[in-house]
């Protein structure tokens, strides 16, 4: 407890802000060029851009929000990210779940 | 100030970020219901004029650029902050606030390019959606724009006090927040809408 004296988060570097940034950067840029040139075929970009999204998600909350792990405050934060994680992918994967179930059996 | 008050000042503000941290979590699940809608109004057989002519991926990733921009101005901010170096940390809050601006007025100018185009809110449920989802995180930007101009007051007229610097973490965290919406935002609206 005593790590996280003032707040559940670490104190931002300039070094791992300056990183995060360039990857952001370079993480957006890339999937904008491929769908805009199509590099690949549909399915493979499709993929490539979630991918893309999905690592600069990461980045972004590993070298810009900085939440603390070794404190109970910190951990907190980290524990709500990830239901609220699960309550989203939940709201999103079930809604898309029986929209596509509906229309299967409406067709068929 | 005694160490006991100050003891209670420090729990306090941890309790205060843990506070606006939820408050935040519960502003995601704000956008998850809005991205479901978007994707079960978007199937191939939606009904409705379709979104793909219509975007512009370069003036998009122009949007993106600007608005990652903006997020890293206040994240040096907030280093100076550290080094309580106080005219810095208005400065880069200020140039947070342009980068922001900027890609504000590109969201409304798209907007309103898409509405002469034909492509209005009542048009389809797709539009709507669109709107909605893209308008809520524009709307969630304007407030942060406004947030980053009270604070710029604060930092220059109260100087970097305590709680100066708590309401620069919560203005931090909802503007990486914001940052981070926009990923997905870009990546499925714009990158596989295009596709």
């Amino acid at each position: 407890m005593d790590a996280c004296h003032s707040n559940g988060l670490d104190k931002k570097t300039f070094g791992a802000y300056a990183l995060g940034f360039m990857l952001c950067i370079f993480l957006t840029i890339i999937p904008f060029y491929a769908v805009m040139h199509q590099l690949a075929p549909r399915h493979i970009l499709v993929q490539w851009i979630f991918m893309a999204a999905a690592i600069q998600f990461f980045v972004q909350v590993f070298c810009f929000l900085r939440l603390k792990s070794n404190c109970a405050q910190g951990q907190m934060q980290i524990w709500s990210f990830v239901f609220t994680g699960l309550i989203a992918a939940v709201v999103i994967g079930g809604s898309l779940w029986i929209m596509i179930n509906l229309n299967y059996n409406m067709m068929h | 100030m005694s160490t006991e008050t100050q003891a209670h000042a420090h729990h306090g503000d941890a309790a205060d970020i843990l506070g606006f941290w939820l408050y935040i979590m519960t502003d995601c699940i704000l956008f998850g219901s809005l991205f479901a809608a978007y994707l079960v109004l978007h199937t191939p057989e939606s009904y409705g004029p379709a979104l793909k002519p219509l975007i512009d991926l370069g003036y998009v990733l122009g949007e993106t650029m600007f608005l990652l921009l903006s997020n890293f101005a206040f994240g040096l901010a907030m280093i100076a902050s550290y080094r309580e170096q106080k005219r810095l940390v208005a400065l880069m809050l200020m140039l947070a606030a342009a980068f922001g601006l900027v890609f504000l007025v590109m969201e409304v100018k798209e907007f309103i390019h898409l509405v002469h185009l034909g492509y209005t809110w009542q048009v389809s449920g797709a539009a709507s959606a669109f709107f909605t989802l893209v308008g809520t995180h524009g709307l969630h930007v304007a407030i942060g724009l406004l947030w980053i101009a009270v604070m710029i007051g604060q930092v220059l007229y109260m100087g970097l006090n305590q709680a100066v610097t708590r309401r620069l973490t919560y203005l931090g965290l909802f503007w990486n927040f914001l940052d981070i919406v926009w990923i997905f935002v870009f990546t499925v609206v714009y990158l596989y809408g295009a596709l």
